[in-house]
């Protein structure tokens, strides 16, 4: 990888590569980018890396077995939590004897006193966080289908402001408090799968939060089919259902 | 909308399952299953080993588990899984930088007891002259491609600085390979006019 005083200048981000390769940058962005890579292997080679091995179709891509994919898994599963370096970082070279004690002992208090002010800065940002109110999602709470009192409206309104990333949907399946396991399935206005959450447990209310990103829904009428299996062997299904609305972003 | 995967729906449903916070084994082994061939192929082509490249495909995966929830609304999700990837190449090249700062000096004139050099320059066939050679060469061209029109620079630089097939040359610059072999078809010609004959051939 060249370094940032190469001749084809500062580097794109990885983001902005792939970005140029789905023809997601303007005109004037994309004529940069084939400029810089022109001038940088190190690019290059990313985005070639990137185009041969990330473009292909499935069955070409893969060349691993079943069992080779199954060792792998088993490996990827026994992997610790992600750590930012990969390998042992090379070890600190040994510290320098001073020559200069009183020039070592001004930067020494220079350095004490940056770090007091920064912790200073850190302790107050963090009070003022905690003094913040904290926001939570646009929030909906859903009975199941049929089980309000007729002449009320079935199906509740989500209202997803443009800046929401996340919404919370509340089931209340009106039922008594088990632990049983529960499956909830999304389904799209007009049908089709858009999210199935496996091996739910209900809150001690016997509640069912979902924690569900904005970029799944669709505008209109969702469906929530939550499934459990019930000692008897047989399967009961509790039908909700929410209309979403998502508000356009606003105009620049 | 999450795009990159409109074309697989089981994928589309794992991402989003995961990105909700399910921590559900069949969905995570159906994203793996779909990029880990492909990131262990990516670092592969980069230039990394076997094992090298299956270790750093798997710690991609890692992080693509734990940050999935950072995974932005319109965002392509193949091209966050190679964001990831990418990072971490970087990162292991300032790494090896490093290490390589950091490694002891040797010097080539250092022998053995009896007398025989302990190393040898890595290209003992090239000499001097040739170096200034092509250094010269390398100039005059840099200089040529400077005047040529920007596309068929690119495509110059990208034939000769970087060694690239056309097909390469194609996806780099997303023009066709047609294209590409007309620019180097006139780039040839006025090379030749331009820095004489042996210098055209370069672009052979």
């Amino acid at each position: 990888m060249p370094s940032s005083s190469d001749p084809a200048g500062p580097h794109p981000s990885a983001e902005r590569i792939a970005a140029y390769h789905e023809r997601r940058l303007a005109p004037g962005e994309a004529e940069e980018m084939r400029a810089h890579l022109a001038a940088c292997p190190g690019c290059t080679a990313e985005l070639l890396a990137f185009a041969e091995c990330f473009d292909e179709p499935e069955d070409s891509a893969s060349g691993l077995s079943a069992a080779e994919m199954d060792a792998a898994w088993r490996r990827q599963r026994e992997r610790p939590a992600p750590a930012l370096p990969v390998r042992p970082a090379p070890a600190a070279p040994p510290p320098r004897r001073s020559t200069r004690g009183s020039r070592g002992l001004t930067v020494f208090l220079g350095l004490a006193a940056s770090l007091f002010a920064a912790l200073s800065l850190v302790q107050w940002q963090m009070i003022s966080r905690l003094r913040e109110p904290r926001a939570n999602p646009p929030l909906v709470n859903l009975a199941p289908v049929g089980s309000l009192r007729r002449g009320t409206e079935d199906v509740s309104v989500l209202e997803v402001p443009p800046a929401a990333r996340r919404v919370w949907v509340i089931l209340d399946p009106v039922a008594e408090p088990n632990d049983a396991a529960y499956d909830a399935e999304l389904v799209a206005p007009g049908g089709g799968r858009l999210l199935l959450l496996e091996d739910l447990r209900g809150s001690e209310k016997g509640n069912f939060r979902l924690d569900l990103p904005v970029s799944l829904l669709r505008e209109g009428e969702h469906r929530i089919l939550l499934r459990t299996r019930r000692g008897d062997g047989r399967a009961e299904v509790t039908e909700f259902k929410v209309r979403v609305h998502l508000s356009p972003p606003p105009v620049p | 909308m999450i795009t990159g995967n409109e074309d697989d729906p089981e994928l589309r449903e794992a991402v989003a399952a995961l990105q909700a916070g399910a921590r559900s084994e069949v969905h995570s082994r159906r994203v793996f299953e779909r990029f880990f061939p492909r990131v262990r192929r990516f670092f592969e082509r980069l230039g990394y080993g076997v094992e090298d490249s299956e270790d750093l495909a798997q710690e991609t995966l890692s992080r693509v588990f734990s940050q999935i929830g950072t995974l932005q609304s319109g965002d392509s999700f193949k091209s966050w899984v190679f964001a990831v990837a990418a990072n971490l190449h970087r990162n292991q090249g300032r790494w090896r930088h490093r290490e390589k700062r950091d490694a002891p000096e040797v010097s080539l004139d250092a022998t053995a007891e009896d007398g025989t050099p302990l190393h040898e320059p890595v290209a003992p066939e090239a000499s001097p002259a040739r170096e200034a050679y092509e250094k010269e060469r390398r100039e005059a061209l840099a200089r040529a491609v400077q005047v040529l029109p920007p596309q068929m620079g690119q495509v110059l630089s990208l034939r000769i600085g970087q060694d690239l097939k056309y097909r390469e040359i194609a996806v780099v610059l997303q023009i066709s390979i047609e294209t590409v072999k007309a620019h180097l078809f006139q780039a040839r010609q006025r090379l030749r006019s331009e820095l004489g004959e042996a210098f055209g051939e370069w672009v052979e």
